[in-house]
């Protein structure tokens, strides 16, 4: 037994060296060249779509940046990886890119709360897809103080949820029921829908709230929910859940022969193909809202969706795609604004005076108190249409 | 509280199934397989494949059986023979069966797209209105197809040669190989059956869900909790343990609060463990017999 | 020899830290990237020590780590949050809090069975994991960051680097320290007797439920301060102390390879830094994940270690090396040293009066026995089967407790005292069967014996190396226990020889000498002879007489009539759970009833 000691220590050092060889010998960082910008994203897991789309929206926009002369003559490098919405993969990913000198974090859509909370830590600027908005942008409800490092182009769960809460005012006589996850997906929702729902002194009739399991999409039993929110006489229902959940939702409610039950989704449920996919013919007539660039959208986003599907050979494009290729083009004019100064606190300067940045998800600003782009008055309330297989304007 | 019951009891026979699955091979290997939940996800996954595909129904369902099963024979000979032939006591099987389930789930996420796919929802349209309670023709099935399960179980392994000899290994299998049962055929038995129950377990919440390569963890925990409750020793009382948790699954999320269902059967689990740690249907003490024999075999084998 | 032997270690020790020191400095000064792949691994690497500590040792699967590894982390992160107690005063509050969980839960799941345990302990993770996500306190699923930890001043930053990196370097030399320690104290063949051969170490004085609680406990404290290290690092949210991190802590170290000094450090290293190395699709990064599992395990089911071993194995056995002669069995040489018992109770050594015992109320197995064993005598056990003579040696060594009676050992009573307690009242045994340990040498088998004659054994062994007194006890141990193997003729050849290759024979006689070194007033031996051939036989005889001359007592139950007649002062003699006779041995054998019942004529 002695004797091997020296043969395995002598494996381990070799395997430590191979370790500091691969991770610590990477590129140079940001230079007078290249300006490092590091993307955390979920490609894996049964919502990984979200995090390619991150991704390809980012890498679309570094590709015609770099193309077109870069920043000020400097090229992007954009160096990005997985955090299979693990967080400490993603906090480890995090300090990675901070120290192979990335000038700003883009995401992550599975890990916000870990990006955002690690950009106040670590001070530097966390921006694009980071979770939904709402709480992981402003953990304290949407009162308080934002992260003061995090500015999200993502969707935002408050302005849903506003969006939303204000349809159900005008058009659920006997009031809403809400089925919402509990984490800070679900919980935005509820606080964009309490929100207004003080300010016009309405209230739910029936509120509860169901883990979910998003790694894999599992649907949770949903009868005993459907039963409740049933026999509370809600005229709709908000389900704030995943997309396959709500799917099932749909399904279970149409199996059951309730017909006169509204079911409200959320800023996921039109995203992508998922919902609509998953629940078939029971899917028609569910209303959601979606940003109006999406819904009526101008012919610079119609030629970018046509030069997006060329460059991934078809894959659709969606808001998380849309919304991440602002966020480079935001990080750029910030960087040219400040004169190629690449340093964290002008760049946080910067985003902070954000005003009207023309991206395809509409007209962005951020100030000090305001860390999102997306507010309930850039959307507009929409309902499947089977049969055109298409989300159409509603009143 | 009739609703309760039958929803309870549906889902129930999911979770029972997949603990069979469990159950049966450790019945008579020993070993707990971690990919039992990713054959339950298999199936789901190629029938949602194949009829999107054009095939029919009945045909996808069938290849789908057909592969959960080959697949957990597959699994016994790659990841769990090798490792029994070493060290029949060696508790190797947990890295190499928990291993082939990534490699399984990766494969299928790889084939079929980390996303959902839709399942046909066939019977499960068909509403069936009780007195008191709504059923589809879907969930009466799971009932029946549950209930067969384990009375074919009981039926084999106490009427018939097989049955016994399955027992008489299930025992002791050093002893049951000198009067002539072939054990690796007994093993591959038990792998071909538990990949069964858990592809049956597939086709059957398949319209209550999706098809998605990350399933098998959901439900191979939630029938590995089942197996708990129900004592890991016998295939039928495994089912019994489903029912339980199921029941009390739909009753917690109904009188407590929908997130009771998340720590309600975990709580009831640990109260079962410390107060009955065979499980609730455990009439024996074999698995403490297998562990003393354990520790008296590894160590004074010779004597 | 021993002082080059020894200063050569001290020098490799030396060396050993100077590199460790290197390292995290090395670690301490290098960018932020490679910082949290070391550290991150390196909490693996503690996590899975302390798991191996349990399972490969004392063979409790855990499944609760992730649990345990929850509290330090939590524990941490919320008391620095809501009390702002400064982070070193929370090391040990989290320490102990995780000890203490560990011990609780040990002590209510460790009395049925180790699936049991690793049942119990993996609901307890997945209780935890449900408590943190469903908990407003603890941010749910969302999560919280840790505290920071405190910096360095400016001008020592500038030389030893970020301050964090220390910490967590200290805590895997501290987690290294304990258990390499462990492993080399006179505590581990304790351990493993514990693990793999219960009633041999309970007959040896080990208090064995005792010793696994301590070890779970002490394993816990270990993990929650990983957890403690791991909240200064990362954000943390539920997802990471989950049920899957306890199966992927215990595939760490079953890859590495069990109850090895590196090979949950190779395990934990290798899974650690797997997708950081193995930069490819992550879909096909998990599917290569998933079939190295497969791959080690199924082609080296002993993990990494276990394939350097064969390799060293093979390169030894190609230079020529490792065929030794195999050693043969001497006669008894040496003259064994005086007894050094002081017992009281007189000439009698033990009395049972009275027992009743039966394991279902109404069935009696043994009713109303009187045996009375006169000091400095064989005294001889037998019946047929079924009789109950076992019964009553389990009875008298305290496997059992009697339903009536009492049992009286050199004067003292003890029919309600438990096994472990019989060595300190001068009683051994041994087993029908030798159930010892079969990956040690017939040495420190030996040594198990004098385990209640070593004083504090279990709370030294965490700096066992470090401690001169330790060191002292391990060289007392080793001398003790090589004499007993001589004076039962196992000469030095055999000492160092593992168990598990060595015949029955030497076997039982390893039993003999394990029993005999703490020269106990009382020996009591469950058919010795089970399994031995006609010399050997003759060997045991003399062993025997040679005991006696020193003045103990000892008890024999055995099958072979002549042997018993031809070697003992006294029998006594059982039949179907009753007294049939018990006096001298001649007298004995002329009783009719003797004849009729048991000789059979």
């Amino acid at each position: 037994m002695k004797r091997i000691i020296p043969v395995v220590t002598a494996i381990a050092a070799v395997t430590a060296l191979a370790l500091a060889g691969c991770t610590g010998g990477g590129g140079g960082g940001t230079t007078d060249d290249t300006i490092v910008i590091g993307g955390i994203a979920g490609t894996t897991g049964a919502y990984g779509a979200v995090g390619i789309a991150v991704i390809n929206g980012s890498q679309m926009a570094v590709d015609e940046i770099n193309e077109a002369g870069g920043i000020d003559g400097r090229q992007i490098e954009f160096t990005w990886d997985d955090d299979a919405a693990d967080a400490t993969k993603s906090s480890q990913l995090f300090q990675q890119f901070v120290s192979d000198g990335a000038v700003a974090i883009l995401g992550s859509p599975d890990t916000g709360p870990t990006t955002a909370a690690l950009g106040d830590q670590m001070q530097i600027p966390v921006l694009g897809a980071v979770d939904d908005g709402g709480l992981t942008v402003y953990p304290n409800g949407p009162d308080e103080d934002p992260f003061a490092w995090t500015f999200s182009t993502s969707l935002n769960t408050f302005a849903w949820g506003g969006k939303l809460a204000e349809w159900s005012i005008d058009n659920c006589p006997n009031g809403l029921a809400m089925l919402h996850d509990p984490t800070t997906y679900g919980l935005g929702g509820l606080a964009g829908f309490e929100q207004v729902f003080k300010e016009t002194g309405h209230d739910f009739v029936y509120v509860e709230s169901i883990t979910e399991n998003w790694g894999s999409g599992a649907t949770v039993n949903l009868d005993a929910e459907i039963q409740k929110i049933v026999d509370s006489g809600a005229s709709c229902v908000d389900v704030w859940l995943t997309p396959g959940d709500e799917a099932t939702f749909v399904q279970e409610i149409a199996s059951l022969g309730i017909t006169d039950l509204k079911v409200l989704g959320n800023d996921v449920t039109n995203a992508d193909a998922t919902f609509t996919d998953l629940a078939g013919p029971e899917g028609d007539g569910v209303i959601s809202a979606l940003l109006t660039s999406d819904v009526h959208p101008n012919d610079r986003l119609l030629e970018w969706q046509g030069q997006y599907r060329d460059k991934f050979d078809g894959l659709e494009p969606g808001p998380f795609a849309e919304l991440s290729y602002d966020a480079v083009y935001i990080l750029k004019q910030v960087i040219e604004d400040a004169d190629g100064a690449t340093d964290p606190e002008s760049i946080r300067a910067g985003l902070n005076k954000l005003t009207d940045f023309e991206g395809l998800t509409g007209s962005l600003s951020f100030t000090e108190q305001v860390h999102t782009t997306i507010n309930k008055e850039q959307l507009t309330m929409v309902a499947w249409n089977l049969a055109n297989k298409k989300w159409e304007p509603i009143e | 509280m009739l609703q309760v019951l039958l929803s309870g009891l549906t889902v129930g026979t999911i979770y029972g199934l997949v603990a069979m699955a469990f159950a049966v091979v450790f019945y008579v290997t020993k070993v707990v397989n971690f990919a039992t939940g990713q054959l339950l996800m298999v199936s789901i996954l190629l029938t949602a494949g194949l009829v999107r595909l054009g095939l029919p129904d009945w045909l996808g369902v069938g290849i789908a059986l057909i592969a959960s099963t080959v697949l957990g024979v597959i699994i016994y000979f790659v990841a769990v023979r090798p490792v029994l032939k070493f060290d029949r006591f060696s508790f190797a099987w947990l890295v190499s069966t928990l291993g082939i389930a990534i490699v399984i789930q990766a494969t299928f996420a790889i084939i079929f797209g980390p996303a959902s796919q839709p399942f046909p929802r066939g019977l499960h349209q068909i509403p069936v209105h009780l007195p008191g309670a709504t059923l589809t023709v879907q969930e009466i099935l799971t009932l029946v197809v549950g209930a067969l399960a384990v009375l074919g179980w009981e039926l084999v392994r106490r009427k018939t040669l097989v049955g016994k000899l399955g027992m008489a290994i299930s025992t002791d299998p050093e002893i049951a190989s000198t009067f002539g049962a072939n054990v690796t055929a007994y093993a591959v038995g038990a792998f071909a059956i538990g990949g069964f129950l858990a592809g049956l377990a597939g086709i059957l919440v398949g319209p209550i869900t999706y098809g998605n390569p990350y399933l098998g963890d959901t439900y191979g925990i939630s029938g590995f909790i089942a197996l708990m409750i129900g004592g890991i020793q016998r295939p039928a009382a495994a089912m019994g343990g489903g029912l339980i948790l199921g029941v009390l699954s739909i009753a917690a999320n109904s009188y407590i609060g929908a997130q009771a269902s998340d720590w309600f059967p975990f709580v009831l689990v640990l109260l079962v463990l410390l107060l009955a740690p065979n499980g609730v249907f455990a009439s024996g003490d074999s698995l403490r017999k297998l562990f003393r024999r354990r520790s008296s075999l590894t160590v004074g084998g010779r004597a | 020899m021993i002082a080059a032997l020894r200063k050569r270690s001290w020098i490799t020790t030396v060396i050993l830290l100077v590199a460790f020191a290197a390292a995290t400095l090395f670690a301490a000064k290098a960018n932020f990237g490679l910082q949290s792949v070391i550290t991150v691994t390196a909490i693996f690497v503690v996590l899975a020590l302390s798991l191996d500590l349990v399972a490969g040792v004392v063979g409790l699967y855990s499944l609760g780590h992730a649990g345990l590894f929850a509290i330090g982390a939590y524990g941490t992160t919320l008391l620095a949050r809501d009390l702002h107690l400064n982070v070193f005063l929370l090391l040990p509050i989290v320490i102990i809090a995780a000890a203490l969980v560990g011990a609780l839960l040990g002590a209510l799941s460790l009395r049925v069975s180790g699936l049991y345990f690793a049942m119990t302990t993996f609901i307890f993770t997945i209780i935890v994991y449900v408590t943190l996500s469903n908990s407003a306190w603890t941010m749910g699923l969302q999560g919280l960051p840790g505290p920071l930890f405190p910096n360095f001043p400016r001008d020592v930053q500038d030389i030893f680097g970020r301050s964090v990196i220390w910490a967590v370097a200290a805590v895997v030399l501290i987690t290294i320290v304990i258990v390499w320690s462990i492993r080399r104290s006179a505590f581990y063949p304790v351990l493993l007797a514990v693990r793999d051969a219960e009633p041999y170490a309970r007959a040896n004085g080990v208090r064995t439920s005792l010793v696994k609680v301590g070890i779970f406990a002490l394993s816990a404290g270990l993990a929650g301060m990983a957890g403690w290290a791991f909240s200064f690092l990362v954000y943390q949210s539920p997802g990471q102390f989950g049920w899957v991190q306890s199966v992927n802590l215990l595939v760490m170290v079953i890859i590495g390879g069990m109850n090895t000094r590196l090979g949950p450090i190779l395990g934990a290293v290798l899974v650690g830094i797997f997708p950081f190395v193995v930069k490819i699709d992550p879909f096909l990064q998990e599917v290569v994940f998933g079939a190295v599992f497969v791959i080690v395990v199924v082609f080296f089911p002993r993990g990494i270690i276990g394939l350097v071993d064969l390799v060293v194995r093979k390169i030894r056995s190609a230079m020529g090396r490792g065929t030794t002669a195999v050693p043969t069995v001497e006669p008894v040489a040496v003259a064994p040293a005086a007894s050094a018992a002081t017992t009281r109770g007189g000439d009698i050594a033990l009395s049972a009066k009275g027992i009743g015992f039966s394991y279902v109320p109404g069935v009696p197995v043994l009713r109303d026995i009187d045996m009375v064993v006169r000091r400095g005598t064989i005294h001889g056990l037998i019946g047929p089967n079924g009789s109950g003579k076992s019964t009553l040696v389990n009875l008298i060594s305290g496997e059992l407790r009697p339903v009536q009676g009492e049992i009286e050992l050199n004067g003292d009573r003890v029919e309600q005292l438990s096994a472990p307690s019989r060595p300190a009242h001068g009683l051994m045994r041994t087993f029908q069967s030798a159930v010892l340990v079969r990956e040690l040498s017939i040495l420190e088998n030996t040594t198990v014996g004098l385990y209640s004659t070593v004083k504090r054994i279990a709370a030294r062994s965490v700096i066992w190396p470090l401690l001169p007194s330790a060191r002292r006890d391990s060289r007392m141990l080793r001398e003790k226990a090589g004499a007993a193997l001589e004076s039962v003729g196992l000469q030095k050849s055999w000492h160092g020889t593992q168990l598990r290759d060595v015949p029955h024979g030497v076997e039982q006689l390893t039993q003999l000498a394990s029993s005999i070194v703490s020269d106990p007033s009382v020996l009591v031996l469950d058919e010795p002879l089970a399994g031995l051939s006609g010399a050997e036989v003759t060997h045991v005889a003399e062993i025997l007489h040679r005991l006696r001359e020193r003045g103990v007592t000892v008890i024999v139950i055995e099958h072979q009539t002549r042997f018993i007649f031809d070697n003992c002062d006294d029998v006594t003699v059982l039949a179907a759970g009753e007294l049939v006779t018990s006096g001298p041995a001649a007298e004995v054998r002329a009783n009719a009833r003797v004849r009729e019942v048991y000789l059979g004529q």
